[in-house]
């Protein structure tokens, strides 16, 4: 599951295109945005390969307030499918938090 | 926010127990058919996946997670499943008459379109929520268990063709029930079998295109072509067909809120028109912000409410 997210999201060059169409934009942080949900799972899964953890309030929340709707993948430039990737971390976290209530 | 893991874990827990996200059997919540001539046989198999059926009940349960969103009495959730036999009742005191009685409106009319146009069937027994909103919240596992299970009973039963009311059930039929089992159905959405009449409708209606109809299915263009031949007149926005906007339903039950908040942003792009929807969490989402939307099933009918 991880090695295909990250191929997905290794193509991301950050450039920013997918911003102007996220209906959550307006909420003006970083990671209510499709590039910033992108960093928040670059940054998760980097530091959990080196077994730290970035599981904060505020990452939850930018990754649980995308809507799939779908409206950034027609934007981005190098074809990253932006709602499955944070869809699939989604399912990740999901998956990472039963395990800590088992 | 609420507590996405208390969301999903309520969720999933319902779902794979009873079948159904409240927690209730879907005899409770599927009554459309009851005053209505369905047949039991036929070529296409209409399967409505419980949404427009659940969506009352989910909106009066989205104003009460408004009042306690970020508070920390939310983590009552965690018992709620515990107390199933109770909250369905209570939710079902709650739910406006009215808004039952029009979904279940917009489904016999989804019907009648359908019996005038193809050889369509429908067998409440074999009519099961489909398991959308597990798959958005990143629940893989139960997503794939329940559908599973639905399209076991979908076989057993020989089922080859199906037509579905909604986008959601129409996506997860058609494109994600075949990556998580081994479903081989043909799925159409019902806006693509019909065959509507003309129309008597006044006015203009702007058209919301829900984002898998646009974006995901891609059939806004077919849905038009269905709208020219009744007659009726529509106007697109700019944010239409595959650059159509969210409604900001898919996220209610997080965050109630912010989900206002999107539909607050839809409904300044669709203007003060009366507004045509296609999906039933659309439908709900828009009229939280004041929208006059109507579905659009309830317009490809004439004033008979029943299609000729």
């Amino acid at each position: 599951m991880v090695v295909d997210l990250l191929k997905n999201i290794s193509k991301c060059s950050f450039c920013g295109f997918c911003e102007i169409s996220c209906p959550t934009r307006f909420l003006a942080k970083r990671n209510y945005t499709p590039r910033g949900r992108i960093n928040s799972i670059i940054v998760f899964v980097d530091l959990e390969a080196k077994g730290e953890s970035l599981k904060s309030e505020e990452m939850l929340k930018g990754i649980f307030t995308c809507l799939g709707c779908g409206a950034c993948k027609i934007h981005c430039p190098a074809g990253v499918d932006i709602p499955e990737a944070v869809r699939s971390f989604k399912a990740k976290l999901n998956k990472n938090s039963r395990k800590v209530i088992e | 926010m609420i507590d996405p893991s208390l969301i999903v874990d309520l969720l999933s827990k319902n779902v794979l127990e009873t079948g159904n996200p409240l927690g209730v059997s879907n005899e409770k919540i599927n009554n459309w058919w009851k005053e209505t001539k369905i047949k039991s046989r036929g070529e296409w198999l209409f399967f409505t996946g419980m949404l427009y059926q659940l969506t009352p009940y989910i909106e009066s349960l989205v104003s009460y997670l408004e009042k306690f969103e970020n508070s920390k009495i939310q983590s009552i959730l965690k018992f709620a499943r515990y107390f199933r036999f109770l909250a369905f009742p209570t939710l079902k005191l709650v739910t406006p008459k009215r808004s039952v009685e029009e979904s279940n409106e917009i489904l016999k009319n989804i019907y009648s379109l359908l019996d005038s146009s193809v050889e369509v069937f429908y067998i409440p027994e074999l009519d099961t929520y489909n398991g959308i909103l597990l798959y958005d919240y990143g629940d893989d596992e139960s997503f794939a268990t329940h559908a599973k299970f639905v399209v076991k009973k979908l076989k057993e039963a020989n089922i080859k063709k199906i037509v579905t009311a909604d986008p959601h059930t129409t996506y997860a039929l058609k494109v994600l029930y075949p990556k998580f089992t081994d479903a081989d159905f043909e799925v159409r959405s019902y806006l693509e079998l019909i065959n509507p009449k003309k129309v008597s409708k006044n006015g203009e209606f702007v058209i919301h295109d829900p984002c898998y109809y646009g974006r995901y299915l891609e059939i806004s263009d077919l849905v038009r072509e269905k709208l020219k031949k009744t007659g009726i007149n529509y106007k697109d926005v700019r944010y239409s067909k595959k650059l159509t906007n969210c409604c900001g339903g898919p996220i209610e039950a997080l965050t109630p809120k912010i989900s206002k908040a999107v539909a607050e942003l839809r409904a300044k792009e669709l203007g003060n028109s009366k507004i045509l929807t296609m999906c039933p969490i659309c439908l709900a989402n828009l009229r939280r912000v004041n929208v006059d939307a109507i579905d659009i099933s309830l317009v490809l009918c004439n004033e008979s409410g029943r299609a000729e």
